[in-house]
């Protein structure tokens, strides 16, 4: 009886399984694949840097290239724009040119080559444009000395695309953003409470961040008998997020009409800060008017919905310290407002929804060289269904718990005790046997994972060997 | 976070996303028609978070190293999503066979 019970639970157990994995890869997934496809144009689908090479090195030109080129097209926003310079290592220390992409027409680049003579013949033709604006530099004056158009069978004359990374790159998205924070200077409005920030716009072009204070406060207003903004600076902390504590990476100062940059070193959250300094003396002790002015925080996740690009504004509040944050908003679409009007296909749809921006920022950070994204865009996509309570809890549980299992840090256990009033605390054990036995605890944890490990190769050879023979479906079977 | 973990996490978030995906409508019916079988399951989750929160202290009980547990882990993972996998090159298999001109 006892085996019979055992059969039908192997049973129902194996037909649970399998009717919820065919569900979800047949229904669910093509679905929001779908989904993720249609709201994505075609080339932002394949701009990642699985297609490049690796010995493609790019880096970001000076400003002054871009102010020179802003200066020869007054028509021409910088902010609208992704500059670099690239090393062809293929055709030796030749330096290609200097590139720009138009973020607005993706279509659209230019080669900003100073030393077009010699490259003509050996990097290669190519063309995927019709309408080519370009420039050429003079590298001594750092000057633009021709600027034009061609059509396709001009760009024929141009260095080509013979490094994998450039064609790669210039499909690559820019994020833009702006901090939505304008409160004007208090000074202004003596009556009002708001504390006044600098509004930043920043983009993010892989890991390279670029920001700039745009003058929303009048600086010059602030002291008065100062004379121009030279006399301020902003002081940019670039910091990691790390949930509870915050590390501090970068800290620079510039002038309030200079650029700001910091090259990411991986995927993760970041919190940038702005603050507007007076240089008076001795600088930087004084900060201006604290009162008034806050510094500014902004938080930028650097993820898959990063190289996804996009352009937007970040929504920026006074905390209750009296800081300005400012947040993007969420990818995801909450949820929770259509479960309470028992919106049955709305809301699955938009868990669909949600599902299919999951994977198609997953797609774009599957070809980049961090995955620390895992843990933050999960918590973010089940934030949006976070209210619903279920069935799905119990399953979801102890599978949340599996999965801390390898990262689970050991602390001093604090449990009530009823009728006492007070809570039993044991301590890390691990700690006790390091004091306590030394060595001996080294050497018993040595010999555990020895075991540990013998185990887990048996077990891998022996699914291995299972595969012998590719009709036996035993593996199946046994495990589901 | 060694990269054994941040595949098991990957695996693990994967597998617990479809299943908040897939049982959405039923938590929702549940909710909406009967609010407190609702609330009785999320005790039973709540039962189950405060059990798993003391796993960091058992671990530490036991005195096995971290990537002891990080290997027990990734194995079974590996066994028991083999044979999704198995299942799916096969359903190709036979998708191409029916196909094939």
């Amino acid at each position: 009886m006892v085996k019979g019970i055992k059969n039908k639970c192997a049973s129902f157990s194996q037909f649970f399984v399998t009717s919820l994995v065919v569900f979800s890869l047949l229904v669910s997934l093509p679905l929001s694949l779908f989904l993720s496809v249609i709201s994505a144009p075609p080339a932002k689908a394949f701009s990642s840097s699985f297609f490049t090479l690796p010995e493609c090195t790019v880096e970001f030109d000076e400003v002054a290239a871009i102010e020179s080129y802003a200066t020869a097209n007054p028509a021409f926003d910088p902010q609208d724009s992704v500059w670099y310079t690239a090393q062809d290592p293929d055709f030796g220390p030749h330096d290609i040119g200097l590139w720009w992409v138009d973020a607005n027409a993706p279509g659209e680049y230019a080669i900003l080559d100073h030393n077009e003579t010699t490259l003509e013949n050996s990097v290669g033709i190519g063309s995927t444009s019709s309408n080519v604006n370009f420039a050429l530099l003079n590298p001594t004056t750092e000057e633009f000395e021709t600027t034009g158009s061609t059509s396709g069978s001009g760009w024929g004359q141009r260095p080509g695309l013979t490094c994998a990374n450039m064609i790669s790159e210039k499909f690559m998205d820019v994020l833009q953003r702006t901090t939505s924070y304008d409160t004007a200077y208090p000074g202004d409005n003596p009556d009002s409470d708001e504390k006044a920030a600098p509004r930043i716009t920043y983009s993010i072009d892989q890991f390279q961040l670029r920001a700039n204070y745009e003058e929303n406060l009048d600086l010059n207003d602030l002291i008065e008998g100062t004379e121009n903004d030279s006399n301020y600076k902003i002081v940019w902390t670039v910091q990691e997020d790390h949930g509870d504590t915050v590390e501090t990476l970068f800290t620079y100062a510039t002038m309030p009409d200079e650029t700001f940059k910091y090259k990411f070193n991986y995927q993760g959250a970041y919190v940038l800060t702005a603050t507007v300094l007076w240089r008076g003396t001795p600088y930087p002790a004084l900060s201006i008017a604290e009162e008034d002015i806050a510094p500014i925080f902004i938080v930028i996740p650097v993820d898959g919905s990063t190289y996804a690009g996009d352009t937007g504004v970040d929504t920026c509040a006074e905390n209750s310290e009296g800081y300005v944050w400012c947040e993007a908003q969420s990818e995801y679409e909450d949820c929770s407002t259509l479960f309470g009007d028992f919106d049955i296909v709305g809301g699955f749809g938009c868990v669909l929804g949600n599902f299919g921006t999951f994977l198609r920022i997953l797609f774009f950070t599957i070809f980049t060289p961090n995955t620390r994204w895992i843990s933050t865009q999960f918590s973010k996509i089940t934030e949006s269904f976070n209210d619903n309570e279920g069935i799905s809890d119990v399953i979801v549980a102890p599978l949340e718990s599996i999965a801390t299992l390898t990262t689970a840090g050991c602390s001093t256990a604090n449990i009530p005790l009823p009728f006492v009033g007070s809570n039993l605390q044991l301590p890390c054990m691990t700690t006790i046997y390091n004091t306590y036995l030394g060595a001996l605890f080294t050497l018993y944890q040595t010999i555990v994972t020895g075991i540990i490990s013998y185990y887990v190769i048996l077990g891998f050879l022996a699914t291995a060997k299972g595969f012998k023979d590719p009709q036996n479906d035993r593996i199946e079977a046994a495990s589901l | 976070m060694s990269i054994v973990d941040l595949l098991i996490v990957g695996v693990f978030n994967l597998v617990i996303l479809l299943i908040k995906v897939l049982l959405y409508p039923v938590d929702l019916l549940i909710n909406t028609f009967i609010p407190s079988l609702g609330t009785a399951f999320s005790s039973i989750a709540d039962f189950l978070d405060i059990t798993f929160s003391y796993i960091g202290w058992a671990i530490s009980v036991t005195g096995i190293p971290s990537i002891g547990i990080a290997l027990i882990v990734a194995y079974w993972t590996f066994k028991l999503t083999l044979p999704i996998q198995v299942w799916f090159m096969k359903l190709a298999l036979s998708w191409y066979r029916t196909l094939k001109p």
